[in-house]
């Protein structure tokens, strides 16, 4: 089972589980409703797996009891940053004199490169997001929640929608939710579609229908964020979390990660290797174990050169680090992130700097113009790796592309994108250098992606 | 680290506490606590470039161009990078400007700014006077390592002020945080992403927000330029530069006057704190055009009645003609002396004119043969400000403290478009309740993203009562639309609120069923009494003396409603014309006469006796009276003497026309409606043939001293240079004593002794650079002298102290004449810096411990108000009622009722008027009202139709529809003679108030607040349209 993909296509013909999930503390909580091949995304589904029960725990506890579970069970977001979630909440004002509304939204607007996973839970187990938020509603005391889609997941909208009108609807068959219900308004927002709406403070504006160029910080959202009011955004597999917490206890918790971090995350890989797709995998998974045992390896004929561990916006990694185990901090001393923890294999026969082009011209184009380096720097790397990857580059243009990584670094702009996007370009610089010199003494393309870069250079 | 045993110890005991001690590479300076830390490093004359920030944007870390290191520690010595303008200045900072990091990422920054730049410097209308060319040169990039094409993009027309150049932008953002979250607007937005933002309107169009002209001098490059410059352009280095006073609207503003060659080609902003600050409105930057009108009045013209025919007169011969005729005027006068039966010369002042003009008028024929150039109902009102500010009653404010002040209630005053610089001032006032949330959140105010995320739609009170919905409607709090009845109903309800009596004029209505409005004037006076530094915005617009009482007394209640310490109660009478309230000083001065003396009473004179001998000054009264009425009384005057820089349909009957010279030709001094007295230097010298009012009048004076005794001589001996500085001193001298409140004008008394810290006048042009001294070339290769200026600091010449030069940048921001250095070259720079250098009690900011630049001196006093009379009232002008006390000045004051004399009958509610009569309230518009700025193109262009607005309802009454001619006459209409009918196309507007009509302000001065209706929707449209 463990190297199972969860991901929904194809969908497995294997019988269904009838047994009862709850009996039994489960190690794989997120997708623990996920049953391919059954609608598993309604509330008769959800309810008979033992959904809702974290909310119905989580009625009966004070808001402190609640913070400190999640405080306790070292959550940190799932969105990229890992922040911790207990730390994060703890920020937003509390008590009689907090202000009101109090906002929470839902980070679903999923388009990191090479990221899915949010897409799955999202589509297949809708009623775990929103029992998430209600927990999340609880402890904080919050009014209104949003859950800001991702503009292109119509079957998530459409599942998200159907979900929310079914829990409408079991609140006024169950009295004891009504209180909840009445005070906790939840909508669903489609994002007009952007990269840069998945940073908070920019998915802000976009809520509050401005462009969505990041904000300056402080003030955080959690003291001021939505229409100026203490505002809590996570990502969707963190409030798919919550729900577990509360039910089986923050010692469970804490157990299910082999290592720093605790609990369970759902990885992802895709490239050229035997079976791409989800696993639900506890936190600290060595990298080995991710691409040779649960993505089966590369494909035949293929051979590992590197991989973004965390989706596009991470250093590359190679070999070297196969050992790695997949948790925050682990990663990070390997000069990388484990970002959204969705690995995108780098083979032997695709050129690196194609694929870095390919990475920084997503990203320039996303950038929504706000900072200098990230509006006018993005652009000219990306003129730079065309002007490489076509043949005409120079040995120059090697130390230019360094210095527009250095001055897209963390701490020279206003948010994080172009630190992000230039993580891929600088790395490749450093492990695949050979391969941008051979682009310059061969005068093209080695790996012959002629079609890789569109001729805006020359 | 050296370096930090350089501190003085002493020096740091005696820091305040709002003042912090911070270590920029190696060196300590004490700056304001707080402040961002690229605003401290350019007030102490640092080099760090920057684009996005401004001083009055504030910050957003956009364009990323003013990163430092910053240590930690002083352990620390790598420091980390971090952008000066967000963050703030702290006790025992330490950062680093020079540091190699910071020098490069700048330089980097810079140069991924320009990638898209083009190479159009030589033909851009900003080089020379470019904040890109200046920070490109200071952060060091030279040579363009970016090998990509450049992007384009399409430009928009975006009306008669503004040229747009989108590719030259490098995306700082500044012009729509300006347009939009300062000034207002909604027409100008930024679209797309990545590097290929455009910044523009959704499709070309003029736009629409009046204070639009600022983005030429806003934006860092040439995105956006100013149209009407370019139509007339000259390189900034060629210009020769006046610091003039604005004379468009009531307020004063400070504006530089560029010249060349006989022509002004532009107008850009002149820093002054208390008044305009950066910013100007889009009238007073173009509305200048008239100067440079081929069809200007050139030399003086004299009537032939017997040969049916006009003579040109050269400038001799027109002043020996005007002390001829005034002579034999005054030794007739003496020979009725005290009889007053016959009056020999009468004289009607001007409000657009310089007080030197007026007073020379009002010296020639007598306090009781003067009148004053704006209507009775005018006169009555501004006689009314005149006496409350000069007994302490009510004192003006300035717009700086309007702005910082925390409620509102703008009065039946159509700022936008009276006094539209004080709207933009009102804008920023309604943010000071964000501000003040922000505060509490430990967000600095200048953290002009995080404030306007906390903000959101909060806004400080603001109320505003008036007969339509203002442009200042989206700010308010509450837009009260009423006609001219309700809102003297309304204010009469404010001030009972006040006094918490009831009103003193009860209504019967009111008795049997209160007053609807009580709530709303509830709500008003509420929202006054919590704040701590409340203010009323009234003005003379609605021509109704009634009504301004009535604000003048809550303005007193308000005063006297218990407050806190540093509680202030502001007030801001706006009027009509830029020297109205001396209009209004002359008027008290003539407090024996039971009426005012305006336009309506020289009307009634000239119709009751015959005048020997009329002198007009600079007012066209045919703007104020029917045709044919006036063309008949004009005819009765033997010798009408018009002295006017246009051809007008007043000057046009003139017996004897005298050409004036414009603003920019003039010196002067200007009394604001604030009470602020300012000197309006020349840009350049007057033709031969034209000359200000004073040195027209001021041979007649002379030889009126001496008429009894003389016989005339033909000749004078000294040459007019010589005598003209006397001639003035002398005449200010007399006003000081005729005037007692205007007793402070003495400091202007001249201009030579103004302190220049040089021997030398400063010179209005700059350095030969180009062509300049070729401009004669084509006549003869010797350059011509330049002309004298006797009367002034400032030299026509490029010799002088250079006003120019970074060294004398204490100079520069006395008087500016034209900042030009090598770094710091723009305008904007020039004028950011002079606002951070030069005004420390203005801007927070002074020169502290850094090392002086060679050739500085030191700053200014630090204590404002010590020493501003003495030698800073060039710079900041002199605050004549500011030290009024009750009782100060001594003035005879005429009983209340008097001044209510003149109320109309307007006040009556519709209903009770007769059917067919309509109140009529002025509909302003800030082109079309000003007299002489319409008459330029670009004005011209931006000037609406001319037309009748009301409310659908009023049309269903009068069966209008849309579109539809209406025809007005006076009500009641004239004795003696017919009045003429005004024609006008009619536009339906829910945002009117019902009962009544509005007009355009020159029809509403013509027919007065009733108008009978003669003519609905299908009638003759042989009517003249107006």
């Amino acid at each position: 089972m463990n190297d199972e993909p969860v991901s929904n296509e194809p969908v497995s013909d294997e019988p269904m589980n009838n047994a009862p999930v709850d009996t039994a503390p489960p190690t794989k909580p997120l997708t623990r409703f996920i049953r391919p091949g059954e609608a598993c995304w309604t509330l008769a589904a959800y309810l008979a797996q033992g959904g809702y029960r974290g909310l119905e725990k989580a009625l009966g506890q004070s808001q402190e009891q609640l913070l400190e579970q999640i405080t306790a069970s070292k959550l940190r977001g799932r969105g990229g940053a890992g922040f911790p979630t207990g730390l994060k909440w703890s920020f937003m004002p509390r008590g009689a004199s907090a202000p009101s509304p109090k906002y929470l939204i839902v980070n679903a607007d999923e388009m990191e490169p090479g990221a899915f996973k949010d897409r799955y839970l999202l589509e297949q187990t809708p009623h775990q997001i929103i029992e998430g938020l209600l927990i999340a509603a609880q402890t904080l005391d919050a009014d209104t929640g949003y859950i800001f889609l991702r503009g292109d997941y119509y079957l998530a909208q459409q599942r998200l929608t159907t979900a929310l009108a079914e829990w409408q609807a079991h609140c006024l068959e169950n009295p004891a939710l009504g209180p909840l219900n009445a005070k906790f308004k939840i909508h669903i927002h489609t994002s007009a579609g952007r990269y840069i709406c998945g940073e908070e403070t920019a998915l802000i504006n976009a809520m509050e229908g401005k462009r969505a160029n990041p904000r300056a910080k402080p003030p955080f959202p959690q003291v001021a964020g939505l229409w100026g009011k203490p505002t809590i955004v996570n990502n969707v597999e963190t409030y798919c979390n919550l729900p577990h917490i509360i039910n089986f206890g923050v010692d469970w918790y804490l157990s299910l990660g082999l290592g720093q971090d605790s609990g369970t995350k759902i990885f992802g890989v895709s490239g050229r290797v035997k079976r791409p797709g989800l696993w639900e995998l506890p936190m600290g998974t060595p990298i080995r174990e991710l691409i040779e045992v649960h993505a089966g390896g590369m494909c035949d004929g293929y051979s590992l050169k590197g991989y973004l561990p965390g989706g596009g916006s991470t250093d590359f990694l190679t070999q070297a680090h196969l050992d790695t185990p997949m948790d925050y901090d682990a990663v990070g001393r390997q000069g990388s992130r484990l970002g959204t923890g969705t690995l995108i294999v780098l083979d032997d026969s695709y050129c690196p700097v194609a694929m870095v082009l390919n990475l920084i011209r997503f990203f320039a184009q996303e950038s929504c113009g706000w900072c200098t380096p990230c509006r006018d720097g993005l652009p000219w790397a990306e003129v730079l790796l065309n002007k490489l990857e076509s043949g005409l580059g120079e040995a120059k243009d090697l130390d230019q592309l360094e210095a527009l990584c250095r001055f897209a670094a963390p701490g020279t702009t206003f948010c994080a994108l172009a630190p992000g996007a230039v993580e891929p370009l600088q790395s490749a610089l450093k492990y695949f250098r050979a391969d941008f010199e051979a682009h310059i003494t061969q005068g093209c393309c080695p790996y012959n992606h002629s079609a890789a870069g569109e001729q805006h250079y020359g | 680290m050296v370096d930090k045993h350089k501190v003085d110890k002493s020096m740091a005991d005696n820091t305040k506490a709002d003042r912090v001690g911070i270590i920029i590479d190696g060196c300590r300076y004490e700056v304001d606590a707080g402040e961002n830390l690229l605003q401290a490093c350019v007030s102490l004359g640092l080099d760090l470039p920057y684009f996005c920030w401004h001083p009055a944007l504030g910050s957003v870390g956009s364009c990323r161009q003013c990163a430092v290191i910053q240590y930690q520690n002083d352990e620390d010595d790598s420091g980390r990078l971090v952008m000066a303008c967000m963050i703030p200045a702290s006790e025992g900072m330490r950062v680093s400007l020079q540091q190699e990091t910071a020098r490069q990422f700048r330089k980097t920054n810079i140069e991924a700014l320009m990638t898209n730049h083009p190479h159009d410097c030589p033909v851009c209308e900003e080089g020379g006077n470019c904040h890109l060319q200046d920070m490109t040169l200071m952060s060091g990039h030279i040579k363009r390592g970016y090998p990509g094409t450049k992007r384009t993009h399409k430009n928009q027309q975006l009306g008669p002020f503004l040229n747009h150049e989108m590719n030259r932008c490098i995306a700082c953002y500044r012009c729509v945080r300006f347009y939009r979250d300062y000034a207002g607007g909604t027409d100008l937005d930024v679209f797309g992403s990545k590097n290929h933002l455009y910044f523009g309107r959704a499709e070309s169009g003029v736009l629409a927000n009046p204070f639009a002209g600022n983005l030429a001098e806003i934006c860092p490059t040439g995105v956006f330029t100013d149209k009407p410059y370019s139509r007339h352009y000259v390189r900034k280095w060629d210009l020769q530069t006046g610091a003039a006073i604005c004379s468009n609207c009531s307020l004063g503003c400070n504006i530089n006057v560029g010249e060349r060659d006989g022509l002004v080609r532009r107008i850009s902003n002149r820093y002054h704190a208390a008044i305009n600050g950066h910013f100007l409105c889009d009238l007073g930057r173009f509305g200048y055009e008239h100067v440079n009108l081929g069809r200007r009045l050139e030399q003086p013209l004299q009537r032939n009645n017997a040969e049916r025919a006009t003579e040109r007169l050269g400038a001799k011969a027109a002043k020996a003609l005007l002390t001829e005729i005034i002579n034999q005027n005054s030794s007739h006068q003496g020979e009725t002396d005290n009889t007053q039966t016959k009056a020999g010369c009468i004289a009607l002042g001007s409000a657009r004119s310089a007080i030197e003009n007026n007073a020379a008028l009002l010296r020639l024929v007598g306090k009781d043969n003067f009148y004053l150039g704006v209507p009775d109902a005018q006169a009555a009102m501004l006689r009314q400000l005149c006496d409350a500010y000069s007994q302490g009653r009510v004192k003006p404010t300035s717009m700086k403290d309007i702005e910082a002040s925390d409620a509102a209630f703008i009065i039946a005053e159509d700022i936008s478009h009276t006094a539209p610089r004080l709207a933009l001032t009102l804008r920023q006032m309604s943010r000071n309740a964000g501000k003040a949330k922000a505060l509490t959140f430990g967000v600095q105010i200048w953290q002009d993203d995080a404030v306007r995320n906390l903000t959101q739609s909060l806004r400080s009170p603001l109320h505003i009562l008036a007969s339509h919905e203002t442009e200042l409607a989206d700010v308010a709090t509450q837009n009260l639309v009423l006609p001219l009845e309700g809102q003297l109903r309304l204010l009469r309800a404010v001030l009972a609120l006040l006094t918490q009596t009831p009103p003193t004029e009860t209504h019967t209505e009111t008795q049997i069923d209160p007053d609807p409005l009580s709530g709303q004037a509830g709500e008003i006076v509420a929202d006054l009494l919590a704040a701590r530094r409340p203010v009323l915005i009234c003005g003379t617009q609605s021509n109704e003396p009634e009504l301004l009482r009535l604000c003048l007394e809550i303005a007193e209640r308000l005063q006297a409603r218990p407050q806190h310490d540093k509680d202030q109660t502001g007030f801001y009478g706006v009027t009509r014309h830029a020297n109205d309230l001396f209009l209004g000083l002359i008027a008290q001065a003539q407090s024996l006469t039971p009426s005012p003396l305006g336009i309506d009473a020289l009307l009634s004179r000239l119709a009751d006796e015959p005048i020997e001998t009329l002198i007009i000054l600079e007012t066209d009264l045919y703007r104020y009276c029917d045709k044919d009425r006036l063309d008949k009384l004009l005819d009765r005057v033997k010798q009408l003497i018009v002295i006017e820089q246009q051809l007008t349909p007043t000057a046009q009957m003139a017996d004897l026309l005298l050409p004036a010279s414009s603003f920019a030709e003039s010196q002067g001094c200007w009394l604001s409606a604030e009470g602020r007295l300012q000197f309006s230097f020349a840009a350049m010298p007057a033709i031969e043939g034209r000359a200000q009012a004073w040195q027209w009048l001021s041979e007649a004076r002379e030889q009126q001293a001496h008429t009894q005794t003389q016989t005339q001589t033909q000749t004078q001996t000294q040459t007019q240079a010589q005598d003209e500085p006397r001639g003035r001193s002398e005449l200010i001298a007399w006003v000081a004593q005729a005037l007692p409140a205007l007793a402070a004008i003495n400091a202007f008394a001249a201009p030579l002794e103004f302190k220049t810290l040089s021997p030398f006048p400063i010179a209005r042009q700059p350095l030969r650079a180009s062509a300049r001294t070729a401009i004669h070339a084509g006549q003869h290769v010797r350059e011509p002298q330049p002309p004298a200026d006797p009367n002034s600091p400032y030299a026509y010449s490029m010799e002088g102290v250079a006003g120019f030069r970074q060294a004398q940048t204490q100079i520069i921001s006395v008087l500016p004449a034209d900042a030009w250095s090598p770094k710091w070259n723009s305008d904007q720079a020039g004028s950011l810096r002079t606002a951070l250098l030069q005004s420390p009690q203005d801007s927070g900011l002074g020169l502290s411990e850094g090392p002086p630049e060679p050739g500085t001196v030191p700053a200014p006093g630090a204590d404002p108000g010590a020493d501003a009379q003495a030698s800073d009232c060039w710079r900041h002008g002199i605050c004549i009622f500011s030290q009024t006390e009750p009782g100060s000045i001594p003035v005879t004051v005429s009983a209340p009722e008097a001044t209510t004399a003149a109320q109309s009958v307007a006040a009556q509610s519709a209903d009770v008027l007769p059917a067919g009569v309509w109140p009529l309230a002025p509909d302003a518009n800030r082109y079309a009202d000003a007299e002489l700025a319409c008459l330029g193109d670009a004005i011209r262009a931006a000037m609406p139709e001319a037309r009748v607005r009301l409310h659908p309802e009023s049309a269903d009454k009068l069966g209008l529809v849309q579109g539809d001619d209406i025809r007005l006459s006076r009500y009641p209409s004239p004795e003696d003679c017919e009045s003429a009918d005004v024609c006008l196309s009619c536009t339906l507007d829910a945002a009117v108030a019902r009962e009544q009509l509005l007009v355009p302000t020159p029809v509403f001065m013509r027919l007065g607040h009733l108008a009978r209706v003669i003519a609905g929707p299908h009638g003759t449209q042989g009517g003249e349209h107006d």
